[in-house]
């Protein structure tokens, strides 16, 4: 039995190690905070400035920047903050100063640490209309274990915006994500008949949007990520029941943007916790999932996953080792949306060493049956308590649902993706106008008990009413 | 003292005294960061009182006690420790130096000599701040032999800092 005295020394090293480990993800947060600071005000330097007029901000809300005891004795300790950078000086005069979300990627970080850094940090700063991202920029950051890129949503064009100075400052929250956004291409299975999205659902993106949107102000292509805005919504796809971790749900209905298309909604949902669950225990139901997709070649002529837009290439991104792991917990839900030519291709072989479902070397007993797929879902996952590896797979047939007659989660889930797509500027929807997004949007009015859907029906009617 | 060098101090000394009030609030690192908040806002409005000639970590520690007991007066279900305990915790605190900044470079010095077995716990626990379940899952071993090695890892650290220590006592 230890002693009185063990105890407390026991106590000591425990607080030690924890302070010490609170302390270096502190650290990293700072060295973050210095990369942005030099990182935007030289880019800020070598671009010329506009002459705006300025937008008056109020020193309100804003995102969280965990820096412990600055706070409370004011912005002297830190002058990186408030310092000459943000209100004095020429170069105030000219940048106009907003509260600005970062995201933060890192690399090479260790792995155990990275899980507890910010994934974005928001920071009130001076904005000139710079773009930051050629991978040589990315590479010559003062901080090598980290790529920080900033720029402003709004184009240089100043005449589009609102020069009326307000009464009552109000905050302008808005994020900003690395670089210029590229759409994902189309691809075919012959080629390339894996796919793969992140299982996050975040939907920061579409709170941006709707802020915008409210605010009179024009939406940048690079604010908009459209899964962020499909996942802002919620979709009742079943609960899994007994050994089932996911519930894999995909169906196919024709595309109201184009009629040789066809769309896909896939879905995943996690268990969901009672209201009676302990909220002490995890909720935590899977570690490392991972979601990957074959489409069939004898289905399928051509994709493309809507959203998901990329700031590298694909080959980057494959190089990058393809879509990150993520834990999830119950409750958790994901929808994608990919848009898809059928066609019956030619049969062809595969690559040496790669391991296909529905291009078999030899002729397959099981051949005449996977013809009928579309596509195979595969989701890989460690059970979190055992470390055991699982697999949850599931294969889509049948033919296509006019969209009308689909699932009202379906047409609403496509209609936002329209949204989306609209508001990035992609191609193949020549003649689609936002009459035509605000048809589809209204046509569940009657029977959709979903609020926040009535909302976006209204965004979708300040877009129509701005095309005049 | 100016603000300035208010400013050093509040940095130099922070993760210290968090360190120090986590161990007399019981372990309570939220509770521990806001006491140590209030004792810097408390330190700068009466710095004027503050004898230059003392060590100032030591005087911070003592703000630090007095704002632990007016919680727990506040609160009766907060228990406060005795003056003899945190005279207990003060000596062993000056032992080990934990009252320095330096104290973590090595500390950092000392996980790095730790067996590996050792090491991987207290990295996986600690600096990926799980519970002791979830971070015995990701090493593959049951709770109680996480526990343990953490505990074999605490006293080696502490032997290994009472050993690098750089005043006499």
């Amino acid at each position: 039995m230890k002693s009185q005295e063990e105890c407390y020394q026991d106590d000591l090293m425990d607080c030690l190690l924890k302070e010490q480990a609170r302390k270096d993800r502190e650290q990293v947060i700072c060295e973050i905070e210095h990369a942005i600071m030099s990182q935007t005000l030289a880019q800020a330097r070598e671009h010329p400035t506009v002459d705006w007029k300025r937008l008056i901000l109020s020193g309100a809300v804003a995102a969280a920047v965990v820096l412990g005891f600055g706070y409370i004795l004011g912005a002297s300790l830190h002058p990186k903050l408030e310092g000459p950078h943000t209100n004095t000086g020429e170069d105030s005069e000219k940048l106009i100063p907003m509260w600005v979300t970062y995201r933060v990627e890192y690399v090479g970080m260790d792995k155990e640490l990275e899980t507890k850094l910010p994934r974005e940090i928001a920071y009130k700063r001076p904005i000139a209309p710079v773009l930051l991202n050629k991978k040589e920029d990315r590479q010559n950051t003062s901080f090598p274990e980290m790529a920080i890129s900033a720029f402003s949503p709004y184009d240089d064009d100043p005449s589009r915006f609102s020069t009326a100075e307000t009464e009552q400052p109000r905050p302008v929250l808005v994020t900003q994500f690395p670089g210029k956004l590229v759409d994902q291409n189309w691809r075919t299975p012959l080629t390339q008949p894996l796919s793969s999205f992140s299982l996050d659902s975040e939907n920061a993106s579409y709170a941006n949007i709707r802020h915008v949107i409210c605010e009179g102000l024009p939406v940048s292509e690079n604010l908009v990520l459209i899964e962020e805005c499909i996942n802002a919504f919620s979709y009742d796809y079943p609960a899994p029941r007994g050994d089932q971790d996911f519930t894999l749900n995909a169906n196919i209905l024709t595309c109201p943007w184009n009629d040789r298309h066809m769309l896909i909604k896939i879905g995943i949902q996690g268990r969901v916790m009672s209201a009676s669950d302990n909220s002490n225990v995890s909720s935590l139901i899977a570690k490392d999932a991972a979601i990957q997709i074959e489409f069939n070649p004898q289905r399928v002529e051509s994709y493309r996953l809507i959203g998901y837009a990329l700031c590298l290439s694909d080959e980057e991104r494959t190089a990058a080792g393809g879509s990150s792991c993520l834990d999830i917990h119950a409750g958790h839900q994901v929808t994608a949306i990919y848009e898809v030519i059928p066609l019956r291709p030619v049969f062809a072989a595969p690559k040496p060493g790669q391991r296909l479902k529905y291009q078999a070397a030899a002729p397959s007993p099981h051949s005449a049956s996977r013809v009928q797929e579309w596509l195979t879902l595969k989701l890989n996952y460690q059970d979190p308590e055992n470390g055991e590896s699982r697999l949850q797979q599931a294969a889509l047939k049948g033919e296509a649902i006019m969209w009308h007659h689909a699932d009202v989660d379906s047409r609403f889930a496509s209609t936002v993706a329209l949204f989306g797509m609209k508001l990035r500027g992609m191609d193949g929807l020549e003649g689609i106008t936002w009459d035509h997004v605000l048809a589809m949007a209204q046509y569940d009015t009657t029977i959709s008990p979903h609020q926040d859907r009535g909302e976006f029906i209204s965004l979708v009617k300040a877009l129509k009413s701005r095309q005049r | 003292m100016s603000r300035e060098e208010f400013s050093d101090v509040v940095r130099n000394n922070h993760a210290t005294l968090c360190a120090y009030a986590r161990v007399i609030t019981g372990g309570d690192g939220v509770r521990a960061k806001e006491i140590v908040q209030d004792a810097f806002v408390a330190a700068w409005n009466n710095i004027g009182k503050f004898d230059v000639t003392r060590d100032i970590s030591s005087w911070l520690r003592g703000i630090i006690r007095n704002k632990w007991r007016e919680v727990c007066r506040r609160n009766i279900r907060e228990v406060s420790l005795s003056h003899d305990k945190l005279e207990l915790i003060e000596h062993q605190l000056t032992e080990i130096e934990a009252d320095r900044p330096e104290v973590f470079d090595r500390l950092a010095h000392c996980r790095e000599q730790l067996p590996e077995t050792l090491a991987a716990s207290v990295k996986t626990y600690y600096d990926g701040e799980l519970s002791t379940q979830e971070a015995a899952a990701r090493l593959r071993i049951n709770g109680a032999t996480l526990r343990k090695r953490l505990e074999r890892a605490r006293t080696a650290l502490r032997e290994c800092l009472e050993r690098n220590v750089s005043r006499i006592h």
